[in-house]
Order: structure tokens, then sequence, then C-alpha cells
């Protein structure tokens, strides 16, 4: 008798407020609370003078950038992406298209970014350009192409990637993001296997990670996802992680992006 | 008689071809399948613990790894494959200590290429808990705590 009224005593502490809510009432309400200043402002503002500045051993800047929708074009460039590119002759996300232009324009080492630690050196540098990148289609519906072949089979190899069961633990990337209503914690995780929603999932990364301060893109997200799911290490713009984005882009069609979002 | 079910059989043929093979140019959902395979294989890496021994599937894994339910008679294979496999625990001893059973649930952390171990971990209960409420991050209670108050 003692100890319930010691329980009950606890539950009303106001420490505890979180557990008289839904799960995704208290992670919607200290969104808003910061999404009221986003620090990923800071990495726009750094990604914008990074297009700008002339950089690398070729002086250059990345204002010729082409992102899908010609030279320089980064307004709307976002939310069709990954695309196919002639020129690499392949599918490309924002992130391994970057690395094309920092190598050919600039003359940066593709290869050796694309090793380099995230959040270190020009690893950091890329987070600063898709923060301002994204922000450049905030408001805009995803509406990735799907008319080129290349782009259709990125789409059947990223649905086969979703659905890979591997790892000690069994899982699948659709073990988590396959059905609604699904949670980790008190994180809600969205269903990519269709329209999740404006806003949510696909249309929300890049974003602004609270908890460790730092601005992730996708392809930081995936390669979490997958240190999570127990499985070994994705390559840095390796296919598997682009094929993911053309699956995952696919399926949001319509959504509103608001990248970079603010997470916990 | 004998001309036209010939026919028959080669008409039959040609409109089963037409339903599985795709476009020409166009790679069939067994070709898309060996790529899918491949593409896994060259995009990862060892990391720390998490080798890419870890992609090679089991019987399990393989049957479901679709957005469909496997077939039946698979679904019975893997099933009584994975019953085959438990350990069941030594001389009988079916209940252990029940709040280490229940700091392995809680926690499911470990095993990943920033573990040390391959093993699970049930060490670091207080700081999942404590993550839990991100709202009052300095509060020490926790549903944790208070279980264990209680």
């Amino acid at each position: 008798m003692k100890h319930w009224s010691w329980v009950a005593a606890l539950a009303l502490l106001p420490g505890l407020a979180c557990a008289q809510k839904t799960a995704a009432d208290s992670i919607a309400e200290y969104r808003a609370l910061l999404a009221d200043g986003n620090p990923a402002e800071l990495f726009e503002a750094k990604g914008e003078d990074l297009w700008k500045a002339k950089r690398g051993p070729k002086n250059a800047s990345l204002e010729r950038c082409d992102l899908g929708q010609g030279a320089g074009v980064v307004k709307g460039a976002f939310v069709r992406l990954p695309r196919w590119f002639a020129d690499t002759q392949r599918v490309q996300d924002l992130e391994s298209r970057l690395l094309t232009c920092m190598s050919t324009l600039q003359g940066l080492d593709a290869e050796a970014i694309a090793k380099t630690p995230f959040g270190k050196g020009e690893q950091a540098n890329m987070e600063a350009l898709v923060a301002w990148i994204s922000a450049e289609s905030r408001g805009q519906r995803m509406q990735l192409p799907q008319a080129h072949a290349a782009e259709q089979r990125m789409y059947e190899l990223g649905k086969r990637a979703f659905f890979f069961r591997g790892g000690p633990m069994d899982f699948s990337c659709a073990s988590c993001h396959g059905e609604d209503g699904k949670r980790i914690r008190l994180q809600d995780l969205p269903n990519l296997t269709k329209n999740p929603g404006d806003g949510v999932g696909f249309a929300a990364w890049p974003a602004y990670r609270v908890s460790s301060g730092e601005l992730w893109g996708m392809q930081r997200r995936l390669n979490d996802c997958y240190r999570q799911q127990r499985f070994p290490y994705p390559g840095y713009a390796s296919e598997v992680t682009i094929a993911l984005a053309v699956y995952m882009g696919v399926n949001a069609k319509g959504a509103e992006s608001i990248a970079p979002a603010i997470k916990r | 008689m004998n001309k036209r079910f010939v026919w028959a059989a080669v008409a039959a043929l040609a409109l089963g071809a037409a339903g599985c093979a795709s476009l020409p140019g166009q790679p069939t959902a067994a070709e898309l399948d060996a790529q899918a395979l491949a593409m896994l294989k060259a995009s990862f890496r060892d990391e720390g613990i998490a080798t890419t021994k870890r992609l090679e599937q089991d019987l399990g894994q393989q049957a479901c790894s679709a957005e469909t339910a496997p077939p039946e008679g698979v679904a019975k294979r893997v099933e009584a494959e994975a019953l085959a496999s438990i350990k069941w625990p030594a001389g009988g001893q079916y209940l252990g200590d029940w709040r280490e059973g229940e700091k392995l649930a809680q926690n499911g952390r470990g095993m990943t290429w920033t573990d040390k171990s391959a093993a699970p971990t049930a060490t670091t209960a207080t700081r999942s808990a404590r993550k839990r409420c991100p709202s009052a991050p300095s509060a020490p209670a926790s549903t944790t705590t208070a279980r264990s108050a209680a």
C-alpha cells in the first residue's frame, strides 16, 4: 500500500510529465519549441558561402554545378534527386552529385572525401552544402523523375535493399519502416513504403539533430540506420544508399519537403 | 487436330513468355534480384565487429526479404529450422534471473560497429532510461527507477 502511494507521488512529479502524454505529443511539443530558431540556418548560411567560394586545386566555385536542373540551378533541384545524370552515366543523390562537382569543377579528391568521417574536413562542408541546397527547395513537393530506365532500375534495387533482411538480429529497413505505427522509444517511425506525409521521412532530411548538435544529410541518416540494424558499413555515396534514396523518394511523391528539418 | 493442338501450344508458350519477360532492354525480376545482391556486396565493407559476413542470409532471412510473406511451405521450413536451433536451458531450469532479462529487453543496445563486443549489452540501462524522457533530461526519475522503487 505504502509502495503504491510512492509510485503515485512519483508519477505526479513534473519530471515525469512526458509519461502522461503520448510519445508523439512530447516529441512534437519539443520540436515546436526548438523549431523557433532551427540551428540548421547556420549550416545553410555556411553552405551558401561554400557554394560561391573559389576553392580546391582549380580555385573554382560550385556555381556551375549541375544538380539536374541545369548548370548552377539550385532551386527545385533537391526535390528531384536522386536522378539520372548523363555525364556520369549514373543515378546520383545530392551528396554523390556534389562529390562529382567538387571533383570536376574544384579538383578536390572525391574518393578521399567519401572516406572522410562524417562531420570532419570536407564532410563538414558537405553537411553545410546539403543544408543550403535542400533549404532552397523548402516547401516544394517531392517529385523524383522515373522516366529513365536507370532510374526505374534503381527504384527496383532500392526496394530489394529495403526488404533485405540480414545481420545477427534479422533486421531489414522494413522491420522498422515497413508499416504504420511503429516507434523506437519515443520516436515515431515513418512507413517508408508509401508517402508518409508532408515533412516526414525522406522529406525531412537533411536535418539538424539536437541530441548531437550536428547537421545530418541523408547519407549519414542511412549510415546510422544500418549501424542500428547491425549491418556492416555502407560506403559513402555507395549504390545501395542511392538506390534506397530513390525508393524512399519516389514513394514520397507529393510530400512537402521541410528539409533541413529539426530532430531530437 | 494434331496441327491445331501444336498451334495452341505455341500460342500458349508465346503468351506465357510475354507474361514473364519484360520489354527489351529491361531487366527481369530475377535479373534485378541478382543485381541487388551484387549491389549490396559492392556497397558494404567491414567495420569493427560488423563484417560483411552479416550479409550472408540464412533460410529465414532469405525467405523474409520481400514485400510479401513467403509461401506456406517455405514458412513451415523456416519455422522448423528455427525451432530446431533453439538451445533449451540446461537441467530444466527455465526461470532465471528475470531482472537480468528485463535489463536486456529495456536496453536493446550492442552488436553494432561502434560496439566492441558482438554480445548484446545490458550495461547502459540507466543511460537509455534517461534518454527515454527528452523533455526532462536532468530528472533522475525514470520508468526504471519508478518500478524499482515500487
